[in-house]
């Protein structure tokens, strides 16, 4: 089975707050061996050229609903990319980090935050097994 | 008689929580096979000798197989579908009778 993975990427906008509860958002769907691929939007501190260099991200992964953190990293880059530990439902959280500064969260199930499509969405993924591989008979 | 051995082999979820596979075994052409609550449930060997499953010994005819991983959690992924496998453990039926005509 294959699955778009550019249905997966999101953006991030600048954020402070934090939110549990979804609503009204979306839920991606995605296989736990599949590579997820998660891009945010830098604010204009960090997007300017004098800025960029030092700015690094720390993302991490949540799982849902008790934020219990499954996966962690810091890139120099706006995208993140990894395959969801088990299955089971995620969030997905950035800070920008100016040392020893740091922003607050964006946190992807929050409107404010994530984007679907374009439009200000909160926004999930929803992990579960791959199917076994093709069958035979001898 | 012995039932004979069809091999049923496949490949493993590449998901490192996946703890068993289902498989289930309908007619051909048969709709909604994911609300089939009867399913075999294989080990994850990656092969399975239906000859030497009880439930499937009386199989006559085309059959569609479907397989599924599921996770510690009971997470059931989408399936891995074979379609149009015929198989025949059942013997035909006996000849019938014997008589015998004596020439001249």
């Amino acid at each position: 089975m294959t699955r778009l993975i550019c249905a997966l990427l999101a953006l991030f906008f600048s954020h402070t707050s934090f939110a549990v509860v979804m609503i009204n958002g979306v839920a991606f769907t995605a296989t736990t061996d599949e590579q997820i691929n998660i891009l945010w939007e830098p604010g204009p501190f960090c997007l300017s050229r004098a800025a960029a260099q030092a700015c690094e991200w720390n993302w991490e992964l949540l799982e849902l609903p008790f934020n219990r953190v499954i996966m962690k990293g810091s890139t120099g880059n706006f995208t993140a990319s990894f395959k969801l530990p088990r299955s089971g439902l995620y969030g997905f959280r950035v800070k920008a980090c100016v040392n020893p500064h740091c922003s607050g969260w964006a946190f992807s199930v929050q409107s404010e935050d994530g984007v679907v499509n374009g439009a200000d969405q909160g926004w999930t993924l929803y992990g579960y097994p791959a199917p076994p591989g093709d069958i035979g008979f001898e | 008689m012995a039932t004979k051995s069809i091999i049923m082999k496949y490949g493993l979820s590449p998901s490192p929580d996946v703890v068993e596979y289902r498989l289930r075994v309908v007619p051909t052409g048969t709709e909604n096979v994911s609300a089939l609550n009867a399913f075999f449930t294989l080990d994850g060997s990656g092969s399975a000798d239906l000859g030497a499953m009880p439930e499937l010994q009386n199989l006559d005819g085309v059959y569609d197989f479907y397989l599924s991983a599921v996770d510690d959690a009971g997470n059931e992924s989408d399936f891995s579908v074979f379609t149009g496998k015929a198989i025949d453990f059942l013997a035909p039926e006996p000849p019938g009778e014997i008589t015998f005509e004596v020439a001249g």
